[in-house]
């Protein structure tokens, strides 16, 4: 196996301050809380399916780092159907390549959704069971999806 | 990439097996600690990104030695200015890898990025996020794909 010269070592950004970190963990709940308001919209009625949620308390490595010691509170989706549910939690907003991921935990097993966009633009984006490793556009159909195992 | 796949296919057994933990507890058992995935994420993305590091120097080698065949002088001497004795794998990764991909290019500064993420690794100074180990996947297959495409 080759290794790597690290000639820009020197080159790496300064870790990021309390205040950034608090500023971004404003932003990272009030994405989530939108994105679960729309997942829960797109949830039909009539067909079965109960929507609930709630909170979940997220501590992460860099809120330790900074000196945050309190945990976050996020918003939860949880739908229930027939024969099984699925989950959707916030996982973490510090997830290297992304501005943050959520876990699903579906019967079909678990996947992620993440956030590829940039600052004021989400992009919100589902590795769908059919191919874990390529990622789509977490759209309406994405969803319909993900709730056709739970029927 | 000649491990990439086993690498990949090795992460996704993990992973489930975190998410497994997850599903069941709400969190990770005592004994993986609390960082247990964001260390395992950044394990196998080393691990993914040295055989992109591999692809390039075994690439950047094959161009040295079929440059330093060229009858013509004008177009040899370039290849011919390289330090024979310098193992191609002490020349800095950029610069190997400016030899196999067009710097104009979005994959280029998709490596760049995915190397700077290596260094922060490799150095101990991101030991506090996750990597989104499907995203760098995505990357590192476009990139090598581009590699190979250059004869």
């Amino acid at each position: 196996m080759a290794y790597i010269i690290d000639e820009d070592y020197s080159q790496l950004p300064p870790p990021p301050t309390r205040a950034e970190v608090e500023a971004d963990l404003v932003d990272w709940r009030d994405r989530v809380e939108s994105l679960i308001d729309l997942l829960a919209s797109w949830v039909p009625t009539g067909q079965g399916l109960t929507v609930v949620r709630g909170h979940r308390s997220v501590m992460e490595p860099r809120m330790r780092a900074v000196g945050i010691e309190h945990p976050q509170d996020l918003a939860i989706l949880s739908v229930e159907g027939a024969h099984d549910g699925l989950g959707i939690y916030p996982d973490a907003r510090w997830v290297t390549l992304t501005r943050g991921r959520l876990l699903v935990f579906h019967p079909l097993g678990m996947t992620y959704i993440e956030d590829h966009g940039v600052l004021g633009r989400p992009d919100w984006r589902l590795y769908p069971h059919r191919s874990l490793v390529h990622d789509v556009p977490l759209t309406h159909a994405e969803f319909l999806l993900l709730l056709e195992a739970i029927q | 990439m000649k491990h990439f796949a086993d690498i990949v296919n090795t992460h996704l057994a993990a992973d489930r097996a975190f998410a497994a933990d997850l599903a069941l507890s709400g969190q990770l058992p005592a004994l993986a600690g609390p960082n247990s995935r964001q260390i395992n994420d950044q394990a196998y993305f080393l691990l993914l990104f040295a055989q992109l590091d591999d692809l390039v120097t075994g690439r950047v080698k094959a161009q040295i030695e079929a440059g330093r065949r060229v009858p013509e002088w004008r177009e040899r001497r370039l290849w011919d200015a390289l330090d024979a004795k310098r193992a191609v794998k002490d020349i800095p990764f950029k610069v190997r890898l400016a030899l196999v991909i067009d710097q104009q290019r979005s994959e280029y500064r998709d490596a760049i990025a995915l190397f700077d993420i290596r260094n922060s690794i490799a150095h101990g100074s991101a030991l506090d996020s996750a990597v989104s180990i499907n995203t760098a996947i995505n990357q590192l297959q476009a990139i090598a794909s581009l590699i190979q495409e250059v004869p």
